[in-house]
């Protein structure tokens, strides 16, 4: 059974699954549990060129089916990543990306040549984080400051590069098309959702930031309707990411048009998720009897039942 | 750090709103540390959604003991489950307490829903002054039992003074550390953390506190449960949940 994936030229995941960005920090605590060279890629905690505090507590409100999150983008900063975690990522079989953002379109721009170097595979770039002021969403809601953006840090990396965008945009199609035009390699769909929870005993927001974004399976069918809709249209791959938490996920976004698919929130609840839904995957192609997880790709029927 | 499915051999209620957890592990808990925690999943449906940090009251011979309070969905769907129900408990989490040197004095201070960290490294220690205080007596759990612990000296403190002294549990501690060489172990609200810590200092005492803060993973990969600290952001779950008391940054 062949469960590869050529995402884009010079990315290749050996299974469609993998982790979401600021759910699996650096690995390290993930490598304690399983061997991560099963994952079909490694996505880390996004980057930016210094290192970010992040928003005051409590940064985490359980809601149904999932979660609202205010983290705000916390993180080593590009140098720390590359001296401290980036040797320790590399000891895997498996591709290892690196989600990164900025809070001006220069710091796009150098952390992606700062991230450039041996023992990255691929970016991923954060343009819809919706915690922090500056530091992505306004990147990602207009169509021509992404085109720009996006144009800018295609010349400053060859590596291969994904965009993660937000789902908080009147038609995701126009953002995805704008990523597309200015060379991106692969779309990710999509970020988390912009969202807030309220105390009615105090009368006060729960989270520290006031609003987070909301993850986890409450936002699937949000996204997968997404999916669907802008991998019919584009010429790059999407890699959907929004709520999966099964076998049964991974396939529905993949039957939408999604050729990956990256697991979040679910791997807080069960940190096996992993393992588990990559051997899964093949139980499933036995059962369906699928060589190739390829020929499940934007395989929806539309008619006939 | 395992995920054990676990069989629930009891659940029952031992003060207000507030029950007694007893697991039988599908496998060993190795190694654990009084201090540390379990993440466990309430529901094998997707609601609630996160898991819920547990201190661990006890364990041993392949049973685990968990004392919680029912503050929420999490909790209160736990509270309804009964002896052969099944759990899934992920752990030993964090770092325990740092033991006290062989010359001091120890204190313990528990407060609410504080007491299990506390209630295992004194069962544990088997020496010491405990300190527990309460609303009322409604709240105070597992008074038997503590009283019971060989070695331990045990002071009850309620608010209203349906139990033991009246007031706040700092006020017995303040009455009862010295400047001699000792270490205070605290867990409970912030107020009494905070004030716990600052009758440490007066007293140069050593003091150690067991932090709580919303918490999705347990093990330290989302950031969620960030405290402030002189070295910056540290997460409850994974650099503590105990602490130094000296190094947070009190607000």
């Amino acid at each position: 059974m062949d469960t590869t994936i050529k995402l884009t030229q010079g990315l290749e995941l050996k299974n469609p699954v993998m982790n979401a960005s600021g759910t699996f920090a650096y690995g390290e605590e993930f490598s304690k549990l399983f061997d991560l060279s099963i994952m079909g890629g490694i996505i880390t905690k996004g980057l930016s060129l210094l290192p970010k505090k992040g928003n005051p507590p409590p940064r985490i409100v359980e809601t149904p089916c999932g979660l609202i999150n205010s983290i705000g983008l916390e993180n080593i900063g590009v140098e720390a990543f590359l001296n401290d975690k980036l040797p320790f990522l590399m000891q895997f079989k498996t591709p290892v990306i690196v989600n990164f953002f900025g809070s001006t379109e220069d710091e796009y721009v150098q952390c992606a040549r700062r991230l450039s170097g041996k023992g990255i595979d691929a970016l991923e770039m954060n343009v819809s984080c919706p915690n922090v002021k500056s530091g992505g969403i306004e990147f990602g809601t207009n169509p021509h400051t992404l085109y720009a953006l996006v144009r800018k840090v295609r010349d400053a990396t060859l590596k291969p590069l994904l965009i993660k965008l937000s789902p908080l945009v009147g038609d995701i199609s126009k953002m995805a098309f704008s990523a597309q035009d200015a060379g991106a390699d692969a779309i990710t769909c999509t970020n988390t959702i912009p969202a807030m929870a309220i105390d009615e005993e105090l009368w006060r927001p729960v989270l520290g930031n006031i609003t987070g974004g909301l993850s986890g399976p409450a936002i699937k069918p949000i996204v997968l309707r997404m999916v669907w809709e802008i991998s019919r249209k584009l010429d790059i791959p999407v890699v959907g990411s929004g709520g999966i938490a099964s076998v049964a996920d991974v396939i529905q976004f993949m039957l939408a048009g999604a050729s990956a698919v990256e697991i979040g929130s679910f791997s807080l609840r069960e940190p096996f998720c992993f393992p588990d839904i990559i051997n899964g995957l093949t139980q499933y192609m036995g059962e369906h009897s699928i060589d190739t997880i390829r020929d499940v790709i934007g395989k929806l029927k539309m008619c006939g039942r | 750090m395992k995920d054990l499915e676990c069989d629930i051999i009891k659940n029952d209620k031992v003060a207000h709103d507030t029950y007694l957890l007893t697991l039988k592990c599908s496998e060993d808990i190795d190694g654990w540390m009084p201090g540390q925690f379990v993440m466990i999943k309430v529901a094998s449906a997707i609601h609630p959604f996160l898991r819920r940090p547990f201190a661990i009251l006890g364990y041993s011979d392949g049973l685990l003991d968990v004392l919680y309070k029912v503050i929420g969905q999490g909790t209160y769907t736990l509270s309804n489950m009964h002896s052969g129900d099944k759990l899934w408990v992920f752990g030993p989490l964090g770092k325990g307490f740092c033991l006290p040197e062989a010359n001091e004095e120890i204190f313990y201070v528990a407060g609410g829903t504080g007491l299990p960290p506390i209630f295992s490294l004194a069962h544990h220690l088997e020496k010491g002054h405990i300190l527990i205080g309460a609303k009322t007596m409604d709240g105070l759990a597992l008074v038997e039992t503590i009283c019971n612990i060989p070695n331990i000296k045990a002071s009850f403190t309620t608010e209203d003074g349906s139990f033991g002294s009246k007031g706040l549990v700092t006020d017995v501690l303040e009455k009862s550390v010295n400047t001699s060489p000792s270490i205070i172990y605290a867990c409970g609200p912030y107020d009494m953390l905070k004030k716990t810590y600052m009758i440490a200092k007066r007293y140069g005492t050593r003091c150690q506190v067991s932090l709580e803060e919303h918490m999705a993973c347990g093990f330290g990969v989302c950031r969620g449960c960030v405290v402030e600290t002189i070295a910056g952001n540290m997460q409850v779950c994974k650099d503590g949940p105990i602490f130094d008391a000296a190094d947070i940054i009190w607000r």
